[in-house]
């Protein structure tokens, strides 16, 4: 950290940046892969049932062994990724895009309009995005689209207080006041200033809240809650796991690792992203 | 300053209000004819319209919300649809176990988030920062059911060490209260720590490029003691704001860690009820859980006026 070699750390912090940045691409290819994969083909059917087939333990046919009802554990991930990754970015869209505006346009405008915004992003923070797809799920029953609408609903707070808060700084800067000066509206200072200046905010904001559908999505499912059987989803496959935890403990690893690689690829993704694009992490000594 | 926190008191009176508003439209009104969810599908139309004059649901709106509001102001939070009993008693009962393994947890969060996020954000150039960075993330990636999960499987099933699950009241059996407590709040707490020490490191950076740490360190303090003069104060604020939105989702992690190591807390009463399709029940449940994150959040509200002089003068 001393001011000797600015270069050289400099240099480093930018190859590192790159370095998350490929490890989440590479994971997250690995979730979209098993996704596009399983829409034609996995090794066996995963919707089905086997009595036949029940708690086989890993081997060269089942390479993850099957669960309690037959199933191939590993046909059951790949065609749960599926679910993981449509419930991510539907919910995390509907999340930007009522978020965003809303946290910016509060930023900007401190005063009755900001106070009226933020009482509302106030009681909606209130009922948190599980909570919402719990009461959905008593109101409509369970289903993806109830759960992708609810995790959208729910997560929209988080981009709007990150944003505005953003905004709230970005707004006593000198290139805004020089803006303001020059006559420039509040729309030309939201898209040109504000936005640009906090999208390394975002970004990570936005890889967070995937990552945060993702888990969410599968602890719906595990409450039973989330995406109907037969249908894959990682989170039953942990529920399901529950029961056999004193025979096969193995099943409760498999869908975790999954969770896993798929909410550790977005965050990476984030940082990566962040590291990259945020010029003040470059010239930072 | 006085001024500032009766305004945020009447803030929160009036957020209050309006969310058991929401609470009351989402659950009583949104659904639709309570009388036919209670009586099912092959109920006649006669049944139910008995069933709505029974339960009062041929009254206007305001006034079912008015009575409701009453109900909950006397503690009994009306009648369950299916037990006929008041709600209140078992309400009571689950938020304090609730409450217990949410603070708990959030205690673990902050003892692991806060010098794990400063180092990772003072070594971000180290290899040693590098491993702890990848840690939090692995950390983060894990959710907390499934935390709990392993950990079960680890301490409970393998090990033998600590039940794998129930509740023991403290005033029967502290040592047997602390067994119960210790693994569904290491997995609730150490999920929210791993996100919070994200936040604690990317606040900690921020601060470190700003001019008055420039000024700080030109003045010749060095780093650790400009962060600590300085900075820590003003990286205090965004991550206040993010534990704030951590406690919301805390609160609601712990519904699913109920779940995982059956606690008979307010996340466990919530799923009975919602697989029963008792939504008076829900409805009061829901009101508790959401007035719960209003009262945190206040208190965050509180603790930004305070470290934060320029807030103080915003009105």
């Amino acid at each position: 950290m001393t001011a000797i070699r600015p270069a050289k750390s400099s240099r480093r912090a930018v190859r590192g940046g790159d370095a998350t940045l490929r490890v989440g691409l590479v994971l997250i290819g690995l979730v979209v892969l098993a996704a596009v994969v399983s829409l034609w083909w996995t090794p066996f059917d995963p919707e089905g049932v086997f009595s036949d087939l029940i708690l086989l333990p890993p081997g060269a046919e089942h390479l993850l062994g099957t669960d309690s009802f037959g199933r191939d554990v590993f046909s059951s991930l790949l065609r749960g990724a599926q679910i993981s990754l449509l419930v991510g970015t539907v919910a995390v869209s509907i999340a930007a895009v009522l978020g965003v505006p809303f946290g910016i346009v509060a930023g900007m405008n401190r005063g009755r309009l900001d106070q009226f915004l933020m009482r509302g992003n106030d009681i909606s923070l209130a009922f948190p995005a599980l909570l919402l797809a719990i009461i959905f799920g008593a109101i409509y029953g369970a289903g993806t689209v109830t759960a992708m609408v609810a995790l959208g609903i729910g997560t929209a707070p988080a981009f709007a207080l990150i944003s505005r808060s953003g905004t709230r700084q970005i707004m006593s800067r000198e290139y805004v006041l020089a803006a303001r000066a020059a006559g420039k509206n509040g729309l030309f200072i939201g898209v040109r200033h504000v936005l640009p200046n906090i999208s390394g905010m975002l970004i990570v904001q936005a890889s967070v809240s995937f990552g945060i559908a993702v888990l969410a999505e599968a602890a719906l499912s595990y409450l039973g809650l989330g995406t109907p059987p037969p249908t894959p989803s990682w989170g039953r496959m942990l529920q399901d796991a529950q029961g056999y935890l004193f025979i096969e403990p193995l099943l409760i690893v498999w869908p975790g690792i999954a969770i896993a690689i798929a909410v550790l690829g977005f965050n990476l993704l984030g940082d990566g992203l962040r590291d990259r694009f945020d010029p003040r992490m470059q010239v930072k000594r | 300053m006085v001024l500032v926190i009766l305004r945020r008191i009447g803030i929160f009176a009036t957020t209050g209000i309006v969310a058991s508003i929401v609470t009351f439209l989402l659950l009583a009104i949104l659904p639709g004819n309570a009388a036919r969810i209670a009586l099912g599908v092959q109920a006649t139309e006669a049944d139910v319209a008995a069933q709505a004059t029974a339960i009062g649901l041929d009254r206007p709106a305001v006034v079912r919300y008015l009575d409701w509001i009453g109900h909950v102001l006397v503690g009994d939070f009306g009648t369950s649809a299916v037990s006929r009993q008041p709600i209140g008693p078992d309400i009571a009962d689950a938020l304090g176990i609730t409450v217990i393994l949410v603070l708990a947890s959030v205690v673990l969060a902050l003892l692991f988030a806060i010098p794990f996020g400063i180092l990772t954000a003072i070594r971000q150039r180290g290899p040693d920062g590098a491993i702890f960075s990848s840690i939090s993330q692995i950390g983060v990636a894990v959710p907390g059911f499934l935390a709990g999960l392993l950990l079960v499987t680890v301490f409970a099933v393998t090990l033998r060490w600590l039940p794998a699950g129930g509740w023991v009241d403290p005033a029967d059996d502290f040592s047997g209260f602390i067994e119960h407590l210790i693994l569904p709040a290491i997995a609730l707490g150490s999920v929210q720590g791993a996100v919070l020490s994200r936040y604690v490191r990317s606040a900690v950076l921020d601060v470190m490029r700003d001019d008055f740490m420039r000024t700080a360190r030109a003045k010749g303090l060095g780093t650790a003691r400009a962060l600590f003069r300085h900075g820590l104060r003003n990286a205090a604020v965004p991550v206040m704001t993010v534990l704030g939105l951590q406690i919301a989702t805390l609160l609601i992690g712990a519904v699913v860690i109920e779940r995982v190591f059956s606690i008979p807390g307010l996340g466990s009463l919530l799923l009975d009820k919602v697989a029963l399709r008792d939504l008076p029940a829900v409805q009061g449940i829901v009101l508790v859980l959401v007035v719960f994150v209003l009262v945190l959040n206040f208190l965050v509200d509180l603790a930004f006026t305070v470290i934060d002089p320029r807030l103080r003068s915003e009105s």
